[in-house]
């Protein structure tokens, strides 16, 4: 399971780079995101809106609710600020996983 | 049938109820819980569970709305307003301030509310106290975990005779023969002592000797000389220091020479070796002077002679008590040659001789751990009580308090800060309660130390951090009387808390009545325990001691006896005189003898007295078979006064049969018993009367220890005048000394008389703080029902039913508490009395005597507020609906 703190932090930078493929709603990305990590990540399901509602108010998403079988859905549509910011976060991921990979290469040493 | 929309229906509803969450966000969140649910129902989940899973999936409402607050607001602290802050430290100077506002325009009732408090709290420092001094007894002796008081116990008739006393050669030789023993030492207590020097002469103090091994046994505090030689020397002494100040005053006491006379040893000129700190009170032992065993003649002593000596030893730690105690009793056995199966030796602990221990004789008056277990019980009781009066007066203030809850809740407080507030109200009147308990406490405290003899003082509480742990005791029971409270005030519907109507049911009453019925439970057990108590203790008091206790001086023994009678019988006021070993209040003198009948060969533990002919008549004991010793001379060296119970115990069926027959000291020694007296008591009410022999040795002087005289009572103080000029003249460099019987009979029993005070003060501490209780109830129902009284006036009630009404429910309770205060306050009585052996057995009188107390009690802490109720005129009440 990953921690909670690590779940909230990259909330955002995932929503994002789910929502780069396409418009989507809810139900959908939480679905992505445990496909992705095998189950690994896990949210209550009810806090992803007050995010997804926090990155449309922030101005990274857009929203349109849309008709699908006779039930209202609303989907998201990244913007390009959205784009801006995720290009942003994602050089600030890469340089942490890239300190990691560095950083846990095999250790020329004994016990 | 589950109902799958109904339950979404409600669902949503609960999320309608979350200010945060808007029309549209319930609406997505509905369509994902729809798609979760779908999800799990084309898993094969039913509806139901699939409902269920969906729902908790989602996670609670109460944290999705806080989080999209946050997302849509600006407040940094992301608390929405309409939630109270958990943390709001400005609020507790308000709480002091509404507190101490409350408690001045409740005046009265806060009073009651900390007098209450105060008393409770006082009488629980006050039992504290005396639990933990009972408790910390021969704490100052570094090796109280090794030394042991030798005791015995004799088998007889089976019955069990326990003594401390132990025969004069015992110690020593025990050190001598058995390796296991690391020291043992002996301490004699002299008796009718007199102790200084020039002119300055005390035959108040409580003087011992002792084996100078005792000062390796025991670590007294020395101030000055040498703890390893200070008794050394057969003529030196050891004095504390408050006996030495007397003495010398201002003067170094070392190497001083003072005078003793007393028995043991007669007449002894001392050199004082050393000062020792007085001895704490928690301690058994108890002397100001200790004077070296080495300086007393003791070879006439034999095994035979049980004296008032204490043999104690120090053992290697984990030593084998119960094997040691195997070893000294078969090395014992080559000493009681003929009756060695019927004395068993055995060790105590010294660490159990003050509450324990049941041997009789020792160096103070032993305390009880049943008097421990009794007065903690009624410490907590009396704080209970307390607690309960506060609950009661807490609540029932709650009438005049519901518009202030209503406002507060109006204005946004939450159950939690009323719950604080209320919480700190407590905390606030229990501080100022144990402020005045403390103060209480200090006022009464030197009657408590004269009563307890334990001097209790306040540096007691700052060791072993005894105050902390009293503090944290004190925070828990306010919050704990104050959670009921103030429960109770916060649940409060605010707009029926503003209408005051907040009273419908009877169910709010039960708590209160409840209390009530314990308090009054608990008051009925300390009235009745208190009239069992007192009423016990007057038995034996005036029981019929078998002699006549009035106007009898003692003095010690003078010399040329024969002068000084007559010297004293040529004037009027002295009606009779008597010389002896013992006197019937204490066991100096004590001589325990097995004795063997004649014929059937048994043999019996039996008190030997040594006396003369005007013994008897002195006393005013009776013969009632025989007749009394001839008139002082060696005719009647062989012939015994024996007492009711020798009789049976010796086997004979009756006084007249006694007479005449032989009683064995050992195999060549025998006495023929001359006369039968009646029973009377030799020491305690505690103890039986024991089977007791006497007889005179009227040439020898060894034994005579006591001269009894019988005066007339008129003109008392002229007559110990009369005595103590003729003593003198015959013993012109000795010191003189008397007491009454009557007077040492009382101090025998102080202990009793201590205990009753303290049962009687404590009960009716704790029967007065259940009234306070009482009337704070009664109030209460008063005021609540005042509209009610109002219109039952109105359609023609009479102020008299109104009373009965009042009262009908107080009679209930007292009549359920009586039901419960009954068994267990005979049962615990009961056992308390089986610890006499003369005893009144406990009847329905002193019941109905407690009852009585109780209802009159119940009946006058009412009466005020109950007439008042009943006489008002209901235009007062009823005027404002």
């Amino acid at each position: 399971m990953v921690s909670k703190a690590l779940v909230a932090a990259s909330t955002r930078p995932m929503i994002l780079s789910i929502l780069r493929g396409g418009e989507n709603y809810g139900y959908q990305i939480i679905q992505r995101v445990k496909e992705i990590s095998g189950g690994k990540l896990e949210w209550a399901d009810g806090m992803l809106y007050p995010v997804l509602h926090r990155l449309e108010k922030d101005g990274l998403v857009t929203t349109q609710w849309k008709l699908y079988e006779g039930r209202m859905r609303k989907y998201y549509k990244i913007t390009e600020a959205g784009k801006k910011e995720l290009a942003e976060e994602r050089k600030q991921w890469l340089s942490v996983h890239k300190v990691f990979l560095e950083l846990w290469k095999p250790i020329p040493s004994f016990e | 049938m589950f109902d799958l929309e109904e339950n979404i229906n409600n669902w949503k509803k609960s999320l309608h109820k979350n200010p945060s969450l808007e029309e549209g966000y319930i609406e997505e969140l509905e369509s994902h819980l729809r798609d979760l649910i779908e999800n799990f129902t084309s898993k094969g989940m039913n509806e139901e569970e699939a409902f269920e899973k969906a729902k908790n999936k989602m996670g609670e409402v109460e944290n999705i709305g806080a989080e999209f607050f946050k997302t849509d607001t600006k407040n940094i602290s992301g608390r929405p307003t309409w939630k109270s802050p958990v943390w709001m430290p400005e609020l507790i100077w308000s709480y002091f301030k509404s507190a101490s506002r409350n408690l001045k325009r409740n005046f009265g009732f806060a009073s009651i509310n900390i007098l209450g408090l105060a008393i409770s709290i006082a009488c629980g420092m006050v039992i504290l106290f005396y639990v933990i001094n009972e408790l910390s007894y021969e704490s100052s002796f570094e090796n109280s975990d090794s030394i042991y008081r030798i005791v015995n116990t004799r088998i007889q008739n089976d019955k069990l005779n326990k003594s401390a006393r132990t025969p004069v050669p015992f110690g020593p030789s025990l050190k001598f023969n058995l390796p296991e023993i690391r020291e043992s030492a002996r301490f004699w207590r002299a008796f009718l002592p007199v102790i200084g020097r020039v002119t300055n002469y005390f035959d108040n103090e409580k003087i011992y000797f002792a084996d100078k091994t005792a000062l390796k046994i025991f670590n007294f505090n020395f101030i000055s000389g040498n703890p390893a030689s200070a008794l050394d020397n057969p003529s030196s002494v050891i004095l504390t220091q408050s006996l030495a100040n007397k003495l010398f005053g201002n003067e170094n006491p070392i190497g001083q020479s003072i005078e003793y006379r007393g028995y043991p040893a007669g007449d002894l000129k001392l050199l004082v070796t050393a000062i020792i700190k007085d001895l704490p009170d928690n301690t058994h032992l108890d002397f100001s002077a200790l004077i070296s065993l080495s300086g007393v003649n003791t070879e006439k002593d034999n095994w035979g002679s049980f004296k008032p000596i204490w043999t104690y030893v120090l053992l290697p730690p984990k030593a084998n008590v119960s094997f040691l105690e195997k070893k000294i009793n078969n090395y014992t056995q080559n000493h009681f040659s003929t009756n060695s199966s019927k004395i068993n030796f055995s060790l105590e602990k010294i660490n159990n001789i003050h509450l324990y221990s049941d041997f009789k004789g020792g160096f103070k008056a032993p305390g009880s751990i049943t008097n421990v277990y009794l007065f903690s019980a009624i410490g907590i009781l009396i704080l209970l009580i307390g607690c309960a009066n506060f609950i009661n007066l807490s609540t029932s203030r709650t009438l005049t308090r519901s518009r202030e809850v209503g406002v507060r809740k109006v204005l946004g407080a939450g159950k939690k800060q009323l719950i604080y507030q209320f919480q700190i109200e407590s905390l606030i009147i229990f501080s100022i309660s144990a402020v005045v308990g403390l103060l209480l406490f200090e006022v009464i405290r030197p009657f408590i130390s004269e009563i307890t003899g334990a001097d209790y003082s306040l540096n007691f509480l700052f060791q072993n951090g005894i105050f902390i742990y009293l503090i944290l005791f004190g925070v828990l029971i306010s919050i704990l009387s104050a959670l009921y409270p103030s429960i109770i005030l916060s649940n409060f519907n605010p707009i029926n808390a503003l209408k005051q109507k907040i009273f419908t049911g009877k169910e709010r009453n039960s708590l209160r009545y409840s209390l009530v019925v314990f308090q009054f439970t608990v008051t009925i057990f300390l009235i009745t325990s208190a009239v069992i108590l007192n009423d016990q203790l007057d038995y034996i008091f005036n029981k019929k001691l078998g002699f006549n206790k009035n106007n009898i001086v003692v003095v010690p023994y003078s010399k040329n006896f024969d002068g000084f009678k007559n010297n004293l019988l040529s004037n009027s006021s002295i009606s009779n005189l008597a010389v002896s070993s013992r006197v019937p209040v204490n066991d100096v003198g004590y001589d325990g003898r097995m004795v063997s009948v004649e014929g059937t060969g048994d043999k019996v533990h039996v008190q030997n007295y040594l006396i003369n002919s005007g013994f008897t008549s002195t006393y005013n004991i009776k013969i009632i078979a025989g007749r009394n010793l001839r008139e002082d001379s060696e005719f009647d060296k062989a012939s015994l006064l024996i007492n009711e119970t020798a009789v049976k115990k010796l086997g004979y069926s009756s006084p007249q049969e006694a007479l005449g027959k032989k009683i064995y000291w050992d195999s060549e020694n025998y006495g023929t018993i001359i006369g039968v007296v009646n029973d009377f008591f030799t020491t305690s009410f505690h103890e039986e009367i024991p089977p007791v022999v006497m007889h005179t040795n009227y040439s020898r002087e060894y034994w005579k220890t006591f001269i009894s005289i019988k005066i007339k009572s008129k003109n008392i103080s002229n007559t110990l005048a009369l005595i103590k000029n003729s003593w003198k003249i015959f013993n012109p460099d000795n010191a003189y000394n008397y007491f009454f019987i009557d007077e040492s009979l009382a101090q025998l029993h102080q202990e009793d008389e201590k205990f009753r005070d303290s049962f009687n003060y404590l009960s009716v501490l704790a029967v007065f703080v259940a009234c306070l209780g009482l009337f704070g109830l009664i109030s209460f129902i008063t005021n609540k029902r005042k509209k009610e009284i109002g219109i039952r006036k109105v359609f023609g009630s009479s102020s008299i039913s109104i009373t009965l009404l009042l009262l009908k429910k107080i009679f209930i309770s007292l009549f359920i508490s009586a039901c419960i205060a009954v068994p267990f306050t005979y049962f615990l009585n009961q056992k308390w009395l089986s610890d006499f052996s003369y005893r009144i057995t406990i009847n329905a009188g002193m019941f109905l005597i407690s009852f009585g107390i109780v209802i009159l009690i119940a009946l006058l802490t009412t009466a005020y507020r109950v007439i008042k109720a009943a006489l008002s005129n209901p235009v007062d009440s009823i005027r404002y609906e």
